[in-house]
């Protein structure tokens, strides 16, 4: 069974007969491969492949802002940072304490010239050679999938959560009308790839969307992600595509129940963050697979929590409709003798070594 | 059709009309070309490190091994000032760098290899790969003045660690070769200045041509038959000992240092195929001056008709170059690519 077959089946609760490991699912710091490579791991290898990870990709869709800003220090005295990210979000520091200070969206004028870099027809948003791209990856045998964006993150990144509190007090409507175009600003732009391509899966990627949820009134938000998730959800599964995720992080169990009843049929969802593997089989059934839930703290202990962690979940992956993977980006506390112990534990216990 | 822009060209561009939502290579409509994504810089690279810095400049260490001190403004617009280089001893040949220089290191070869080799076997576009350097490299080591020491000085080991790069080179690239149909390979050099070389050409050739011209044999016994070298500065000197050594063509060929691709072309055929060229300080001065430079100087249309010619700016386009002049540029490129023959009345009788 090759890695496409593995990851699909596992998604649409077949009974598992080989574990997949899909890369995409696993994300390391820099810091984290510098320790290793004191610790033993070589510097000249793929880290993937030192580990036997699978192949699992997103098509090259450029969905952001587009041009994105450049980071830039705008000014810096002392020990205060006045900055700028790409998503130009403005920022005062005090050395390692950020201080959220400004948002490129505060009105409604200000998002209709932020819309000016959402538009879905720019040419740079796909690869330059698209149709010869299509050609590589038609007849692929690895999972290939098309990303959402981020609906929620954006919102938080753009608008902040401040401002998203006052709008509500004072005048939300522009904010539905900016998750309005999102939905249509989304569709629009991976419509070529959708349609060119037979893809796997598509998914959110969310990171922001916990903060959203425990901050704003959560009624709000599921009407946000409602009015975010369900026109371009509908519309994914209509063009073929039966296998859609969210990622997020954090504790989102308040809108498992929402996403799931929009058609999200994968989640990804932090152990580390409170995120219960129990309680979403109990209260969704079948209708959630989940990837990942390794509670990526623990792979920084001993050998025998990390058997304990893996045992803990490895049931879930032998009902169908769970793919273990770590819950959050592997850091740098965690020894690389620690996670060749996982992923040699996993291999076991999943029916591989 | 290759052609390096400084990104301060691209920024100023934008100022002037230039999408900033467009890949500019298809804007201009240029081909596509491509290497072979196979890895022969260090591996590891040498760890990044920073060692001061202020508001005007930083002093580090860069993934090469040089130690250098940049400005932060203009960074692109300047060179850096080289403080250190990774060998200044045989010892750091055989200690520091050597081992970072090994085929076998398994990232030297993108990951799912042979789904590329399967991608790229049925192509419509050109696809190279880089066949290394033998003097440009050491020089980036060492430094001019140190390489220039050790080959008088001791000159075995120039010889020694330009050989090693030769097979390091054939046995990184061999299953690329082996497996892939390659219709280029590149060498870099830059081992001129406006006057001349930076290394007298018989001890180049002594010392550093036979790793040049085994690599050469390697790929033309493999079916790889056009072998580009890169070089600026005034090369007229080194063409003639890079032919014998299987180079089939130079580039950039910049105007600035001396450099005249009807001279070249008149005095070598077609035994030399030339990219460049163009001089980019033409390009400022206005439409009209870009018309003479084309017809009257590079004779665009009687080089198109000759072969082994592709017109090109003579390095990347500078910032004071306008879009519009570019595009002035551009487009009588492409009018006389079309059909050069139609043009030939326009330049003086080559």
């Amino acid at each position: 069974m090759n890695a496409r077959e593995k990851f699909v089946q596992a998604l649409r609760f077949k009974k598992p007969s080989e574990m997949p490991f899909p890369c995409m699912f696993y994300k390391f710091h820099p810091e984290t491969l510098k320790r290793w490579q004191r610790e033993g791991l070589s510097k000249d290898v793929h880290l993937i492949e030192q580990l036997g990870l699978e192949r699992c990709e997103l098509i090259p869709v450029d969905i952001g802002p587009l041009p994105n800003y450049e980071a830039a220090g705008l000014e810096q005295i002392e020990e205060w940072r006045l900055g700028m990210d790409r998503s130009l979000f403005t920022s005062l520091e005090i050395k390692a304490r950020g201080v959220e200070e400004e948002f490129p969206i505060r009105n409604l004028s200000d998002y209709e010239s932020f819309k000016r870099i959402l538009n879905p027809d720019s040419p740079a948003r796909y690869p330059r050679f698209w149709d010869d791209y299509v050609r590589r990856v038609k007849e692929r045998d690895y999972p290939l999938g098309v990303s959402l964006g981020s609906p929620l993150s954006w919102l938080v990144e753009w608008i902040g959560l401040k401002g998203i509190a006052s709008s509500l007090k004072t005048d939300p409507s522009w904010i539905i009308s900016i998750i309005d175009y999102l939905a249509n600003f989304i569709i629009s732009t991976v419509k070529r790839a959708v349609h060119d391509l037979p893809l796997d899966f598509a998914i959110f990627l969310e990171p922001r969307a916990y903060r959203l949820a425990c901050t704003a009134d959560i009624g709000w938000v599921i009407d946000i992600c409602e009015k975010a998730y369900g026109p371009i959800v509908s519309w994914v599964k209509n063009m073929g595509i039966d296998l859609v995720g969210i990622e997020s992080l954090g504790h989102v169990h308040e809108l498992t129940e929402t996403w799931a009843g929009i058609g999200i049929n994968f989640m990804s969802i932090e152990s580390s963050g409170g995120g219960d593997l129990e309680w979403i089989r109990k209260t969704l059934n079948n209708r959630v697979a989940v990837v990942g839930n390794i509670d990526h703290k623990v792979l920084a202990w001993s050998k025998r929590d990390i058997m304990d962690e893996v045992s803990r979940k490895i049931s879930f992956f032998a009902q169908g409709g769970y793919i273990p993977t770590p819950d959050g980006t592997i850091l740098s506390d965690i020894s690389w003798e620690n996670f060749k112990y996982f992923i040699k534990t996993l291999k076991q216990m999943g029916g591989i070594a | 059709m290759p052609q390096w822009f400084w990104s301060s060209t691209i920024k100023r561009w934008h100022s002037e009309g230039l999408p900033q939502d467009v890949y500019v290579d298809e804007f201009f409509g240029f081909d596509r070309y491509e290497f072979v994504p196979v890895n022969l810089d260090f591996l590891p690279p040498f760890e990044y490190e920073v060692y001061y810095e202020n508001e005007e400049y930083k002093v580090y260490r860069r993934q090469d091994g040089c130690k250098v001190k940049e400005f932060k403004r203009y960074a692109e617009a300047s060179m850096p000032h080289w403080l250190e280089y990774p060998i200044k001893t045989k010892l750091d040949w055989e200690r520091e760098v050597m081992p970072r220089l090994n085929p076998k290191s398994p990232a030297r070869y993108p990951l799912w290899w042979d789904d590329y080799v399967r991608w790229v076997k049925e192509r419509d576009y050109p696809l190279g790969i880089s066949a290394g350097s033998y003097y440009g490299w050491i020089r980036n080591w060492m430094g001019v003045e140190r390489l220039s020491r050790f080959i008088y000085e001791d000159p075995e080991f120039i010889k020694e660690i330009a050989d090693y790069i030769a097979d390091f080179v054939i046995e990184t690239i061999r299953r690329a070769v082996e497996e892939i149909e390659l219709d280029f390979a590149i060498m870099w050099e830059d081992m001129a200045m406006k006057t001349g070389p930076l290394v007298s050409p018989r001890k180049f050739k002594e010392l550093m041509v036979p790793a040049c011209k085994k690599v050469c044999d390697y790929l033309h016994s493999n079916g790889v038959e056009i072998i580009l070298l890169d070089s600026d500065g005034f090369i007229d000197q080194l063409i003639p000992i890079w032919l014998d050594a299987g180079v089939t063509g130079v580039y950039p060929l910049e105007v600035a240092a001396g450099e005249n691709v009807v001279v070249l072309r008149k005095k070598y055929g077609r035994k030399l195929a030339m990219f460049g060229g163009v001089d980019k300080r033409v390009l400022a001065r206005g439409c009209d001056e870009i018309e003479r430079h084309l017809f009257q100087e590079v004779k665009l249309p009687w080089m198109l008709t000759q072969g082994g010619y592709t017109p090109m700016i003579d390095h990347s386009v500078p910032p004071d170059v306008s879009l519009r002049n570019f595009m002035h540029y551009w487009s009588i490129v492409k009018n006389v690519a079309e059909d050069p023959s139609r043009y030939l009345d326009k330049c003086e009788e080559a």
